[in-house]
């Protein structure tokens, strides 16, 4: 009896194990087919990155809390060392600001009295969410930093993320309080942008290396290396006219090379630009009866 | 010896979660950890090597598929890239009988240097296709490098684990 048990006990054993092993390799080809399926553009895949973010960054918070304590020491002691210096630059250039900023209210007069003249009404009123960064992509297929905003602090898809005043990324998938943002340098990175000097208007295209390519242009106008690339404001997302990089090389192999101002290494706290850009395009279409 | 007893049944508990608390521990480490030139390992592919070779049963093919479900959408890679990676690794891991006659730890490194290397490989053949812009060789390579030169430290800290709580209680 007990022999007839044991064989069957061992029966449904290598059952068991058949099964599993079975279910593993469905499993297997199942994930091999939803790479072709699954978009990361998709507006399921989309919302649900925004839901696993919010779940994950607490987490990441966390465990990044001692390793982000360590740094701070390190640059801190670094620091100490450079204080006198660091105190006699930073007194020359609130100085200096101070000058600037003279001059810039007294610009901000005469432009206010122009506008008035000439009847200007603003395309976007933007203004600025700062926020830290949380963690960045586990794998270097892909160039993406989580941010510590999220819908709850008025973070939206596509929105610009500026680092001193150069955009660095766009945000891709927002949680209630986090938020996934896609650097500049991403490879499912598209940003309309402009040569500030001739106005030749081109996409910035990212390729998971530092710098990103220049493609797709609207006319011939000759470029040269040192050229400053600015968004153009095309497509809405964005306002024009921020600064992203220069033109770092030309050449036939590689192609119109961008070597971006913010290098993605130094980023740990980023500027979320809220625009009405964003909201106005969307407005109209929620109200544009022809998009019913 | 009454206080050893009283707590072997919390510690026996605890023991089963190991493989599963550490692994999500070094899963969300590879999003705190930064890059090296651009290249970042997928650390986490340690202990899912690691839990498969050791058969541990309360490690399951589900965590894995979680952790790659959890990696995909933190990455924002073509989804599903992730789940097949992972998936793939384990079941090599836990249907391979090779490791019951040659269990070093030089074995185990050399498995999972040349699987690492293929699935790392054909993860870039993917992404690359479906970006259609190249994705730099260069800096996956880099990444597989790092995450061979991680395998000693986390396979030693897994180990340390396994043979002192997991196998113990």
């Amino acid at each position: 009896m007990n022999k007839l048990s044991t064989s069957q006990n061992m029966k449904m054993q290598m059952i068991k194990r058949l099964v599993r092993k079975v279910f593993i390799i469905l499993f297997i080809l199942f994930s091999f087919v939803l790479i072709f399926i699954g978009k990361p553009d998709n507006i399921i895949i989309s919302k649900t990155s925004g839901v696993v973010v919010d779940v994950m960054s607490p987490f990441v918070k966390v465990i990044s809390y001692p390793i982000y304590m360590v740094g701070t020491f390190i640059k801190d002691v670094k620091n100490f060392r450079q204080v006198d210096a660091q105190n006699k630059e930073l007194r020359d250039e609130v100085s200096k600001l101070k000058e600037q900023l003279n001059y810039l209210k007294q610009m901000e007069v005469e432009n206010n009295s122009l506008k008035k003249l000439v009847n200007y009404t603003s395309n976007g009123i933007n203004y600025l969410l700062s926020t830290k960064v949380v963690g960045a992509s586990g794998s270097g297929f892909t160039h993406s930093f989580i941010i510590d905003a999220g819908a709850r602090h008025g973070v939206k898809k596509y929105q610009g993320v500026l680092v001193d005043g150069y955009l660095v990324g766009q945000i891709y998938s927002v949680g209630k309080n986090y938020s996934r943002m896609l650097l500049i340098t991403d490879a499912l990175s598209k940003i309309p942008v402009q040569i500030e000097r001739t106005r030749t208007r081109a996409f910035l295209i990212g390729n998971n290396t530092d710098y990103p390519n220049l493609a797709h242009f609207e006319n011939q106008e000759p470029i040269q290396i040192g050229d400053v690339v600015v968004t153009s404001g095309m497509g809405g997302n964005l306002p024009s006219g921020i600064p992203i990089g220069i033109v770092g090389s030309i050449s036939e192999e590689s192609g119109i090379i961008v070597q971006p101002f913010i290098n993605k290494s130094n980023i740990e706290y980023v500027k979320v630009l809220k625009t009405s850009h964003t909201e106005g395009i969307q407005n109209f279409i929620n109200n544009n009866p022809l998009t019913e | 010896m009454v206080k050893k007893n009283k707590y072997k049944w919390l510690l026996s508990i605890l023991s089963k979660q190991i493989p599963f608390v550490s692994s999500f521990i070094i899963l969300v480490l590879s999003f705190v950890l930064p890059p090296i030139y651009n290249a970042k390992a997928t650390i986490v592919l340690i202990p899912i090597f690691f839990w498969g070779i050791e058969k541990t049963k309360s490690f399951d093919f589900i965590f894995v598929m979680l952790f790659g479900f959890i990696q995909d959408f933190m990455d924002g890679t073509q989804f599903g890239i992730n789940i097949f990676i992972f998936l793939s690794i384990y079941f090599m891991a836990y249907y391979q009988k090779l490791f019951p006659l040659d269990s070093s730890f030089a074995f185990s490194y050399f498995a999972f240097s040349l699987a690492t290397l293929c699935l790392l490989f054909l993860k870039y053949v993917i992404i690359s296709s479906m970006f259609i812009t190249n994705i730099n060789l260069f800096n996956v390579i880099l990444s597989w490098a790092i995450l061979i030169l991680c395998y000693p430290l986390f396979y030693w800290i897994l180990q340390k684990l396994n043979m002192k709580i997991v196998k113990r209680y």
